[in-house]
């Protein structure tokens, strides 16, 4: 006997709703050896002590459209440039780091943030990115928090 | 270690403020009905949740903030260094939650991974002020950290009292 | 002039309000009725309630009055609409077939006030004519593409063009041409052959958020919307087919808005989340913040210092059974200590979000809130 009272009406009608990858904006899909393009040419300027070119670079190419492994490589490649440039400088130089940034890179930056804090490796650090997070959020102002959270292009 | 609970504060305060941002809103797929998207299956309609965020100090603290288009789930996992905190945290959440209805944001069963869950929808907002809300889950969760290493301190102090009087016998 | 006009009018949120063409009457949207006040000339004695509507079993989620002034528009939760005329005593509904299965969220009169559309949970646009032979309004359905909650509807000062905005992110721009009803319009930027169900325009912004309002310029040659992503997009199209002239996306750093209005074509107000109106100006090229109406206080970097709770006799580790018995007590996440001066914690006039912006006249806005009141803006 079909146990009609369990049926899910609605996904016999699958053209009336939005489907999760109907969401994803119509971006190229951004591939493996980008990324690693991107990530090796980031530690050079980090060695060289280029530290705004590094994380300008890094910001400026997030992966929206990439399968999870190149989002979480990415993902490391950040942390790894926040985390240089924090040892390297005191708190105060991190707001001039923030101003250098035009407010696209802004947004990302605080993306990045939250994904970062979301992982094992971040929440080690948890004292090293909330003291990013704190000055950034004191330039930026609430617009790029809730950018995150509205935007459908996810890091 | 307390040098960092004020980014970290400062830093739930305005997650919190942009992810607070409630309106009314009818279900779609289901007639005559208002409920909190966050709590139900939406696999019919992603375009109603929005993206999760975590706010970790460090791996045993950390808040997870859920938002959606009319309601907001918070959970909070709070510091347990031993054994002793572990039981503490859970009987004081346990306290908590069998009242839940009085508190009207608490939610009586906590997200896994988490020691307690506020859930807060549009209506909540309507009636008390945001900020007042913020302010109360922030201080909330000072309070929690402060109640919980005084209640250890108490009941060591006790242990030991007990201890000496029932050992005083035997000198 | 230039102070604002203050009405508190109860404590429930006001989904939405209009003020009458003439400005001698406001219609609010309270819980399941809308309740309709006297207002004065010279808006300094506090608007006398003189009738209530009550005709929905759920919320009333959007009220609108016709340009004429003697219809007045209502749609609520329970799926439906009504049209509310007055018939020398009192105000009586009309039936409006809207064949919906969902919450009405928004209703509008068109210009010329023979037709409205109504928006819906349920992924369908309505636009609706009256037909006499019958006493009842008809509608018809804009589906095709909708495929999620409309949020905001717009009418073009032709009265055919409609622009929606829902919760996918997309504003679409439709063609809302009733044969019978409406005369063929000239032909526009946004197109020239309009038979119904047309669309003229599908827009989205980057980020894909949600749109919360959306509306034409007073000439009808852009359009604006404000997301959930505290951006404002103003969209200036080139014509039928072709790409727009210009997108602009302005990002700000407030709370999200949740409505806003053309001041004129080079102005505009937006409010919300944020508790208070600022203005933008610009033009095609680009769009830039002007000023805020009110002087704002900022929540997250000056936080009022917490004052010593004094029931500290108590082990304080019932400080915080306190807190929660005077939650239970109060019914208020108000700390006890803070009694008085607990009642304005904002520095504006609205203390919740502002739900709805209209213009009340050349430079002065009207807006609605969640707290309950409605406030008169010189801008």
């Amino acid at each position: 006997m079909e146990d009609w009272r369990r049926i899910d009406i609605d996904a016999y009608e699958p053209e009336n709703h939005l489907s999760k990858e109907e969401l994803l904006p119509n971006l190229p899909e951004t591939s493996k050896e980008d990324i690693e393009a991107i990530s090796k040419q980031a530690r050079v300027y980090l060695s060289q002590g280029k530290f705004i070119e590094a994380l300008k670079l890094g910001l400026s190419y997030p992966p929206y459209i990439a399968s999870e492994q190149i989002k979480n490589l990415h993902t490391e490649t950040i942390f790894e440039i926040l985390c240089s440039i924090k040892n390297n400088h005191n708190l105060n130089d991190l707001s001039s780091f923030v101003k250098q940034l035009d407010s696209d890179e802004q947004d990302t930056l605080v993306k990045y943030l939250y994904k970062t804090m979301s992982t094992s490796y971040g929440q080690k650090q948890g004292g090293l990115l909330l003291s990013w997070y704190e000055k950034t959020v004191e330039i930026t102002g609430l617009g790029p928090i809730v950018r995150f959270l509205s935007d459908r292009r996810t890091v | 270690m307390s040098q960092s609970l004020k980014p970290y504060l400062t830093a739930v305060r305005s997650s919190l403020t942009a992810a607070i941002c409630l309106e009314d809103f009818s279900s779609q797929l289901v007639e005559r009905h208002n409920r909190p998207e966050i709590e139900v299956d939406n696999t019919h309609n992603p375009e109603l949740i929005l993206n999760p965020m975590i706010i970790a100090r460090n791996e045993n603290e950390k808040i997870l903030i859920e938002p959606s288009i009319n309601s907001v789930r918070v959970s909070i996992k709070i510091k347990q260094a031993d054994e002793i905190e572990q039981i503490l945290v859970h009987k004081f959440t346990r306290f908590l939650t069998s009242r839940a209805e009085n508190f009207f944001i608490l939610r009586r069963i906590p997200i896994k991974g988490y020691d307690i869950s506020f859930l807060i929808t549009n209506f909540h907002t309507e009636q008390m002020l945001k900020d007042k809300l913020v302010d109360f889950i922030i201080e909330f969760m000072e309070d929690v950290d402060k109640e919980i290493s005084e209640m250890k301190l108490f009941l060591n102090a006790r242990a030991r009292v007990i201890a000496e009087s029932y050992l005083t016998p035997f000198d | 002039m230039s102070a604002p006009v203050i009405y508190q009018l109860g404590h429930q949120p006001i989904k939405d309000h209009t003020f009458s063409p003439d400005r001698s009457f406001l219609a609010i949207t309270k819980g399941n009725e809308v309740e309709l006040y006297q207002v004065s000339s010279s808006l300094t004695i506090k608007p006398k309630l003189f009738t209530i509507l009550k005709g929905h079993d759920k919320t009333v989620t959007s009220v609108d009055i016709s340009p004429d002034g003697t219809r007045i528009l209502t749609c609520s939760q329970d799926r439906n609409a009504l049209v509310w005329e007055f018939d020398g005593n009192d105000y009586k509904p009309t039936l409006v077939l809207l064949r919906i299965n969902r919450a009405a969220t928004v209703c509008k009169w068109s210009p010329d006030g023979q037709k409205f559309a109504v928006g819906s949970s349920d992924r369908v646009i309505a636009v609706c004519y009256y037909e006499a032979e019958n006493d009842w309004w008809v509608s018809k359905h804009l589906k095709k593409p909708l495929k999620s909650t409309i949020t905001s509807l717009s009418w073009h000062p032709n009265n055919v063009l409609l622009a929606s905005g829902s919760t996918d992110g997309h504003v679409r721009v439709f063609s809302a041409f009733i044969k019978g009803i409406d005369e063929k319009p000239e032909p526009t930027v946004w197109g020239s052959k309009l038979p119904f169900q047309t669309l003229c325009g599908d827009f989205i912004n980057e980020t894909g958020a949600w749109v919360h309002d959306v509306s034409f310029t007073p000439d009808g040659n852009a359009l604006g919307f404000v997301s959930h992503d505290s951006t404002i997009g103003i969209i200036y199209p080139e014509g039928e087919g072709l790409a727009p002239r210009s997108i602009i996306n302005v990002k700000t750093q407030y709370l999200p808005f949740k409505s806003f209005v053309f001041l004129s074509n080079n102005k505009l107000v937006v409010g919300g989340h944020n508790c208070n109106l600022i203005v933008f100006e610009g033009d095609e090229s680009e769009w830039k913040e002007s000023y805020k109406v009110e002087k704002q206080k900022d929540l997250i970097n000056d936080i009022p210092e917490r004052k010593d709770n004094d029931d500290e006799e108590e082990i304080s580790s019932h400080q915080a059974l306190n807190m929660f018995k005077q939650l239970d007590l109060k019914g208020r996440v108000n700390k006890p200590s803070n009694g008085a001066d607990g009642s304005k914690a904002l520095s504006t006039i609205h203390q919740n979000t502002i739900s709805s912006i209209r213009l009340f006249s050349n430079n002065k806005v009207s807006t609605s809130g969640i707290d309950g009141k409605i406030v008169i803006f010189t801008v």
